[in-house]
């Protein structure tokens, strides 16, 4: 597939994404497609600039994931969402993942992000291709009723094979959502779902660096490939965009830029996003941005369900730095909510005459659960079928013993001018953590 | 005696209705040919029991090993175990086949010996029944207050016995035959009672190791649990209910050890042996199930026929209402005749006077007319005795068939099917636990109910080795 000069531009993320090798596996046509390229129905000959640069903004990285072109038709921004179903791998790249059956917009899920500048007419055609009717509401954006996307109440449902065209004024402007409000349990717990951020008029906020991720929580049963709709708390992947760490691409920005991270939460849960390294401010929501004098210094914030915020930083300090949401079962893969804590029980000596009756058994976790990780990247523990372990990751000193909602912001004075990853930081000596002793009995003198 | 007295027993009653057919009969009777069909059935089954050469049989249709199943129950491969030998006597002890324990049984067991002495007992109340007439005779001496005693010697014969000789001996041709064919009927019955009880055996034995392992791994489970009580991650509550779960295994372990050692001394009953002989050295697990029969119901009635052509219950019913047939139409025969009695006179009178001379007695009673009534209803039970006993057999071939093929298909189920799932479920759940989705006692708790389903399995298969022998005993098949 040939892109022009100006397509590999409007993307956004596109370049970084692409570079960073994320695939869907082939199941048809629209789903093979990698990770951040067009739908092939998004056949936009000459397709616009993207939005930020006409609103003298930074362009939109949506983590693993792009922008969806637009073009401009009869005074509106065009955008053609298509709604289907995908193949998606929640950590692209990583041995072990999981697959699942997914729906997804325009070949992914989250879909593409939409974005557009305040005051902007936007027209956005759905296409159906999926078995049932859908519709989508555009979480947070001032709108005619008629425009607003839920379904039975403001819209007849939208069949399978139509595609209907939404068409509003966008008055707001901030960090706003889109997802089904049809069948929307199962939708947008399939994946359904996308961003749509409005830039202002001005420039008076601009950031330089301006990332976007969708917090989602998926049910996918150890050895099935769709996730389960039922679930109503007891989630087993906690996603960026989604997909899980070690697989969600970290944030990567230069010394002393300021930094925007829009964070949507479209799971059923809400979520304590904590930043390491720098006091940010929540500068806005799905309301809106806020009026500075609101704005106060935090490290955490919590999002809570149906919010979107936009935190907002400079990256002032060199270094690796985590971002993650803080309920620390969400930084887990897939784990039993429901079993006996191994810790401090002894059975070295039952487990081998377990294994007697049960050969593979194995003792784990007497001294903790830090050692699955060992055990699972050794590959001398197979898991089920479908599934990623609880712990992944490898870093420089070790492993992260990490999962899910889980990723690094990389700051340094320079990056690569090709976007790809700048590895691991360097620390200066004399700045890094060091041992002193390995007497379990030290004691200062 | 030795079975070989049996059948030249049995020969001669075949030459001697061979003799009374050229002497004529008013009765139908099968022939000697139809007789001589019957009596390869039952030195098969002598063959099989005692493992002895026929000698003079020569009628070409000794069946080879197992072909008795084979004709009757789908391609008749018999147990393959049967093929194998078992150890008696001293040598070394081996594992016991149920042909061995069948041949134990016959070389060990009371019951054996009882069934020949009451067969032979048969035998030659049949030989009194058939004997030839009498010779009566007389001797009186009557002392006159004068003169010389009076002195009479009579001689006599009942013409009615040496008259109806052929035809008793045809009838007892057809009693003998009777005779040995309920003989090779419970001789059957006894060997088809020792396979199921080395089946039953064998099969419950596995059973209980199959149980005795699901309570190993719960006592394993308590064990951890108690373990991880004691590093404070269980209750004590959850401990205690893994507790009693290993005490409910290790009780349906123990039931299933007693009802093995009860299936073992049962076994060893009907082979004569003490439980604890040597030779009572079982296999592990019973062999691998004969073929399902075809469900069809052509095949089922081709099935029936061939029982009804060679179970041995119901060809001595058929020769019982032959020799009945014969003897009532004798009885009839004679019933309108006096009882004549033809001999000879010699007596010397008080006056020296001797006289001497043919004599004939006749005697008639209206109990001979009753008696020819009670030989015609005797015969009427006979023949609707063995027609019932034919449509018992029809019936119960059926049933026994579909108990057989619901047996084997449910026992391959077992083993087949289940077996296999469980044992995958078991392999997920430790996966599962690999990944610490689940806990430890997740894949014990599933390799526990793999062994009760192993053992479950075990039950199943043990049921169709029962249904197979229960349908080779309604075919009238020796295994």
């Amino acid at each position: 597939m040939n892109f022009t000069r100006r397509q590999l531009l409007q993307g956004g993320g596109l370049a970084v994404a692409a570079l960073a090798g994320s695939t869907a596996p082939a199941v048809a046509a629209s789903s093979s497609l990698p990770k951040s390229a067009p739908h092939p129905l998004e056949n936009f000959p000459d397709p616009l600039a993207p939005a930020a640069r006409k609103a003298g903004q930074a362009p939109v990285t949506t983590l693993n994931g792009r922008s969806l072109p637009a073009r401009w038709r009869d005074g509106a921004r065009e955008f053609h969402l298509v709604a289907e179903e995908i193949e998606h791998d929640f950590a692209p790249g990583q041995a072990g993942s999981t697959r699942i059956k997914a729906w997804g917009y325009n070949g992914t899920t989250p879909g593409p992000t939409l974005e557009a500048v305040e005051g902007e007419r936007v027209r956005i055609y759905l296409t159906n291709r999926l078995p049932e009717h859908t519709s989508i509401h555009w979480h947070g954006l001032l709108l005619p009723a008629g425009m607003d996307g839920v379904s039975g109440l403001t819209q007849a449902p939208i069949p399978p094979d139509e595609t209907w065209v939404y068409e509003f004024e966008l008055r707001n402007h901030g960090t706003f959502l889109y997802h089904p409000h049809a069948d929307e349990l199962l939708q947008v717990a399939t994946g359904l779902m996308g961003m749509f951020i409005v830039h202002p008029r001005g420039s008076e906020d601009r950031v330089d660096r301006d990332f976007a991720m969708l917090l989602h929580n998926w049910s996918v049963h150890p050895g099935t490939y769709r996730p389960d709709p039922s679930v109503m708390t007891d989630f087993n992947l906690w996603t960026f965009n989604s997909v899980v760490f070690p697989a969600i691409d970290s944030m990567l920005v230069k010394r002393g830029e300021r930094v925007r991270i829009r964070i949507g939460n479209l799971s059923m849960h809400d979520h304590p996003m904590h930043l390491h390294g720098f006091r940010f401010y929540v500068t806005g929501g799905d309301g809106g941005r806020w009026p500075r004098h609101t704005w106060h210094p935090e490290v955490t914030a919590l999002v809570a369900v149906g919010q979107t915020r936009d935190l907002e930083f400079v990256a002032d300090v060199n270094g690796d730095w985590a971002f993650h949401c803080h309920k620390a079962h969400h930084t887990m893969n897939a784990m039993g909510h429901d079993i006996p804590n191994p810790l401090g029980v002894k059975q070295q000596d039952l487990a081998e005459r377990i294994r007697e009756v049960l050969p593979g058994y194995m003792a784990m976790g007497e001294h903790g659960m830090a050692e699955h990780q060992v055990h699972t990247d050794m590959g001398h523990m197979e898991g089920p079928e479908n599934t990623m372990p609880m712990m992944m990751g490898e870093g420089p000193f070790g492993k992260l013993e990490m999962g899910g909602m889980f990723t690094v912001v990389k700051v340094r004075d320079e990056l690569p001018k090709d976007g790809s990853d700048p590895g691991w930081y360097q620390h200066p000596r004399g700045t890094q953590v060091r041992r002193v002793s390995q007497d379990p009995a030290f004691r200062l003198k | 005696m030795k079975i070989f007295d049996v059948l030249t027993r049995a020969r001669t009653a075949l030459a001697l209705a061979g003799l009374m057919a050229l002497s004529g009969c008013a009765v139908s009777v099968p022939r000697e040919a139809e007789v001589r069909t019957q009596l390869p059935a039952t030195a098969r089954w002598a063959a099989s029991v005692w493992g002895a050469a026929i000698p003079g049989q020569g009628t070409g249709d000794e069946p080879s090993d197992g072909s008795g199943v084979g004709s009757g129950v789908g391609s008749g491969a018999a147990p393959a175990e049967a093929s194998v030998g078992a150890s008696v006597g001293t040598s070394p002890p081996r594992v016991l086949t149920a042909e061995g324990a069948v041949r134990l049984a016959f070389g060990e067991n009371p019951r054996a010996r009882l069934l020949r002495a009451e067969f032979l007992k048969e035998m030659a109340a049949v030989d009194a029944a058939a004997a030839a007439g009498g010779v009566s005779w007389s001797w009186s001496r009557l002392r006159p207050e004068a003169g010389l005693a009076q002195l009479a010697l009579a001689l006599s014969v009942p013409l009615e016995d040496w008259l109806t000789l052929p035809a008793r001996r045809r009838q007892a041709y057809w009693d003998r035959a009777a005779a040995a064919q309920r003989a090779g009927w419970e001789t059957l019955q006894l060997e088809h009672e020792v396979r199921i009880a080395w089946a039953t055996a064998v099969g419950m034995a596995q059973r209980s190791a199959e149980l005795a392992t699901a309570a190993e791994v719960a006592g394993l489970e308590a064990e951890l649990s108690s373990r991880y009580h004691d590093a404070g991650s269980l209750s004590r509550a959850d401990w205690h209910a893994h507790e009693l779960q290993s005490g409910e295994a290790l009780s349906a372990a123990a039931e299933a050890s007693v009802a093995a050692a009860i299936a073992r001394a049962t076994l060893a009953t009907l082979l004569g042996l003490p439980s604890t002989d040597p030779r009572l050295l079982l296999p592990e697990q019973l062999p691998a199930l004969p073929q399902i029969p075809s469900a069809d119901t052509e095949r089922t009635a081709a099935l029936a026929a061939q029982a009804l052509r060679q179970r041995l219950d119901l060809r001595a019913a058929r020769s019982g209402v032959t020799a009945r047939l014969l003897e009532a139409a004798r009885v009839h025969r004679w019933s309108k005749l006096p009882a004549l009695q033809l001999g000879v006179e010699s007596e010397r009178e008080p006056d020296g006077e001797r006289r001497r001379g043919p004599a004939l007695e006749g005697e008639w009673s209206p109990v001979r007319v009753a008696e020819a009534g009670l030989a015609t209803a005797t015969v009427n039970a006979a023949q609707a005795q063995a027609e019932l006993l034919a449509v018992q057999v029809v019936n119960e071939v059926t049933l026994r068939t579909q108990a057989y093929r619901r047996a084997v298909e449910l026992a391959n189920l077992q083993s087949e099917r289940l077996v296999p799932l469980q044992e995958a479920k078991l392999s997920e759940s430790l996966k599962r636990y690999n990944y610490m989705l689940e806990g430890p006692f997740a894949p014990l708790e599933e390799r526990r109910h793999g062994a009760a389903m192993a053992a479950r399995a075990s039950e199943w298969q043990l049921a169709a080795w029962v249904a197979f022998q229960e349908l080779q005993q309604a075919l009238g098949d020796a295994p």
